[in-house]
């Protein structure tokens, strides 16, 4: 059987809103990208831990249940495999530029997303 | 209280005789002389009267001196009167003792020396009368020391009462305090959770309309690439965006209006046409209005100033949405732009209610209402004339107001014109070269 080519290009989306995820999983299909998708922190990392090919980068939520998306950071970076992959914040909360957390993260984008902006992002870390 | 009061004194002898001489003796005295000739008599006239000093003799028939004697020092009231016992009896010691005993106070012998007899009553009515009079004295002083003390006592309540009264009015006093505390902290209260219900709510609005306003960009873009949709579709779409845009200014509105309050507001610096942004402004608005026609009168040239382009539409929406809601009978508004050597001044004019006169000053105040209206915020941005003027004002402007009941009233803003880029080419409005912040103070 032959494994199916996975395309060059994956982003996880990390949200708890439904109709968000949706939404951005149809913005970046269309743009070509392979998407997966996960409602929390928590399920992010088991996704991450399970799947073969690591994303080019993550979109991520902040205010989530179970592992915020400060708690999927930290997690992120303490573990090898997956401490590389770029991570793009999109939050409703006002960006604070001197926020240290946002320092440790590679893009901010404010909610509600402009989409074509968005996909000019990840286009960069997916280059 | 006379001193030279007559006294009583009662005489007792069996013998009138004898009864005759001691009256004569003790006349000079000057004082009562009783008679009485046996004991039983003696007994009735003191019963009857007041008896400073007895004198008796001590051998009588039926009662001897001694048997009366002991009958008067029984009577609570004679305890202490003088007897002085008249004797011709021998006496020995022993009578004189027993004379002691039954409550003599003095012997008088036969024969009687006038001069004795009268000395010893007089010194005995005399001894009386300063007694009666000690008591009197005492008796006046008791009642004074009464008549003070129930003074004392009286004022003493008075005194406690006033002390219950200012008890009584330092609590009320404590309560009023108390519940005007209590009030501010209310109303701080109150303003915190309004905050965090706003930061919460603009949150979560701002979730949906993440979703709306991405599918909505998505076909928007399938749609250019396709080319699939009809011109009416394409304009739905971007009508859909353009509604989308308003809501999401909406809620950051709200959001504002907390900020403004807690002097957090950061505004945008950035060059921009104020009369194309009035235009685009009326336009729009002009959409949600059927009553009302409007009006604008602006020089043809673009009109630079510096500032933000969203709080700006939002003061202009503020504006015309008041003069909108109290011209209900319809009429025109009229917006006019005019330039000034430093400023540019956008006047708005409405032919409506008005404002009363009184309420002009308070206009800008935060929470104010006019006192001829009622009801909530107009719907729209919902931002009071409290955050226009800071808006205005944080723009290096100023907002003035002119109204007549019943015929209408113009609001005026003016903000200080920019200097033109150097290379006096026309500038896109919307993306300037440069973008920083102002941070209110």
């Amino acid at each position: 059987m032959q494994l199916d080519i996975p395309p060059t290009h994956g982003v996880l989306v990390v949200d708890d809103d439904h109709a968000i995820r949706e939404m951005l999983m149809e913005a970046l299909e269309d743009a070509g990208y392979h998407v997966m998708s996960a409602e929390n922190g928590h399920q992010a990392l088991t996704q991450l831990r399970q799947v073969s090919t690591l994303p080019n980068v993550i979109l991520l939520d902040l205010m989530m249940p179970m592992m915020t998306g400060w708690e999927f950071r930290k997690a992120q970076q303490a573990d090898a495999q997956l401490a590389a992959i770029p991570v793009i914040v999109l939050s409703a909360r006002p960006s604070m530029q001197h926020d240290e957390f946002m320092m440790t993260v590679d893009e901010f984008v404010q909610k509600p997303v402009d989409i074509a902006r968005l996909l000019t992002i990840v286009a960069r870390y997916c280059a | 209280m006379s001193t030279s009061e007559k006294i009583n004194i009662l005489m007792v002898d069996d013998q009138p005789s004898k009864l005759l001489s001691y009256e004569a003796i003790l006349n000079d005295l000057g004082e009562n002389l009783i008679r009485a000739s046996s004991g039983w008599e003696a007994l009735e006239q003191l019963l009857k009267t007041d008896i400073a000093v007895v004198l008796m003799d001590v051998s009588m028939p039926e009662i001897d001196g001694f048997e009366l004697a002991e009958l008067i020092r029984q009577h609570p009231r004679y305890q202490k009167t003088a007897i002085i016992f008249v004797s011709a009896v021998r006496q020995t010691d022993f009578d004189r003792l027993k004379g002691y005993e039954a409550g003599a106070v003095d012997y008088v012998s036969v024969p009687v020396i006038p001069e004795v007899l009268r000395a010893k009553v007089s010194v005995f009515a005399e001894l009386y009368r300063k007694t009666q009079q000690l008591e009197r004295l005492n008796h006046d002083l008791e009642q004074r020391v009464e008549e003070r003390t129930a003074e004392l006592n009286q004022r003493a309540e008075d005194l406690q009462r006033l002390n219950a009264e200012l008890a009584c009015s330092n609590q009320e006093r404590q309560m009023l305090l108390e519940r005007e505390r209590a009030a501010r902290a209310d109303a701080e209260v109150a303003v915190r959770l309004r905050e965090q219900f706003l930061a919460i709510a603009s949150h979560e609005l701002k979730t949906p309309l993440t979703a709306l306003i991405g599918y909505a960009q998505t076909f928007q873009m399938r749609a250019k690439r396709t080319g699939n949709l009809s011109e009416r579709d394409t304009q739905s779409l971007e009508r859909i965006l353009a509604q989308a845009d308003r809501l999401h200014r909406m809620i950051n509105a709200l959001l504002d209006i907390n900020r403004i309050e807690q002097g957090r507001l950061c505004l945008e610096r950035e060059l921009l046409d104020l009369g194309a942004l009035t235009w685009r402004t009326v336009t729009e608005i002009q959409t949600m209005s059927s009553q009302q026609h409007f009006d604008v009168q602006s020089p043809g040239t673009p009109l630079w100033i510096v500032g933000d382009a969203l709080r700006l539409e939002q003061v202009l929406y503020n504006l015309l949405g008041n003069a909108m809601k109290y011209s209900p009978q319809g009429g025109t508004i009229t917006i006019s732009i005019t330039t000034h050597d430093e400023t540019i001044c956008v006047a708005i004019r409405d032919e409506g209610i008005g404002i009363p006169a009184r309420d002009l000053p308070h206009l800008f105040e935060r929470f104010y209402r006019a006192s001829n209206v009622s009801g909530d915020n107009i719907s729209g941005v919902g931002i009071g004339l409290f955050v226009v003027q800071e808006i205005v004002a944080l723009h290096g402007g100023t907002i003035t107001v002119e109204s007549q009941e019943g015929r209408g009233s113009t609001f005026t803003i003016c903000v200080p014109r920019a200097t033109l880029p150097p290379n006096g080419d026309s500038v896109d409005p919307d993306h300037a070269a440069a973008s920083d912040q102002l941070v209110a103070p």
